[in-house]
């Protein structure tokens, strides 16, 4: 089952522009961190921090081959963001906080 | 969360319980009067008749223009509403509100939300995305994983 917690990693994973940037790419194809450091100007150690982050919340894959690691994207990592019950969990959530607070709001 | 069957489609339900210190007739209000509704929930034209044809109206956006699609199909005065909900790609589920009186005078409210389909059809899967997409303002991602179908 999803959760509103794995949709929120996956949020905050792409929230960074340039995170999503790095993400978008790979969505074009497998690349290694230098075909990645070549096209866009942010230092080879940010784009690792940013391929780290994308892993870690599931959305990119790594495949080492001898002295070179590529990463590629991991489709199903999206799921937390096309599911219509996460949203709505996430947003009933939401929705009933200000609920309480205009119940409260009303008795003042 | 739950997960129910219906007669010809595997659903799943959204269920949440809360223990409200308010009396029902107050929470009521809050669930029927559009004045109110859209202070927390979402403007709307809701008029608390059983087949009354109603919408909510979020913000619009590049790839839904905010509008859910309602209509009442069962109201008991502070105990039970129940409307269609559909909108954005989202067709068939419904959302239930039952209040039931608390001893201390308060209100426990229960919301169901049912009807969620679990096929996974591509056309409902890129919906979801652009949904999603669009809370996050991604626009150009979307773009990317569409091609990538």
């Amino acid at each position: 089952m999803l959760s509103v917690h794995s949709q929120d990693a996956v949020f905050r994973a792409l929230a960074d522009p340039s995170r999503r940037a790095v993400f978008e790419q790979l969505t074009r194809g497998e690349s290694a961190v230098n075909d990645l450091t070549a096209r866009f100007s942010i230092s080879q150690p940010a784009v690792s921090q940013h391929l780290a982050a994308l892993r870690k919340a599931g959305l990119v894959l790594e495949r080492r081959e001898g002295r070179h690691v590529y990463y590629r994207v991991e489709p199903k990592g999206l799921r937390p963001l096309v599911d219509w019950l996460t949203h709505y969990q996430a947003f009933w959530t939401d929705r009933m906080e200000r609920l309480q607070a205009l119940l409260k709001e009303m008795d003042e | 969360m739950t997960t129910q069957n219906d007669e010809t489609h595997e659903t799943q339900t959204i269920s949440m319980n809360f223990d409200l210190p308010h009396a029902p007739a107050k929470v009521w209000r809050c669930l029927t009067e559009p004045a109110l509704l859209a202070k927390w929930l979402m403007a709307t034209d809701l008029v608390p008749v059983v087949g009354n044809a109603f919408t909510f109206k979020a913000a619009a956006g590049p790839s839904w223009d905010g509008t859910v699609n309602c209509e009442i199909q069962e109201v008991e005065v502070e105990k039970r509403i129940r409307y269609s909900w559909g909108g954005g790609g989202l067709a068939g589920t419904v959302v239930t509100w039952t209040l039931t009186p608390t001893e201390n005078g308060g209100t426990l409210l229960h919301l169901e939300h049912s009807g969620f389909r679990q096929d996974k059809g591509q056309a409902r899967f890129f919906e979801g995305a652009k949904y999603g997409w669009q809370l996050m303002g991604g626009q150009r991602l979307f773009a990317t994983l569409a091609e990538l179908s």
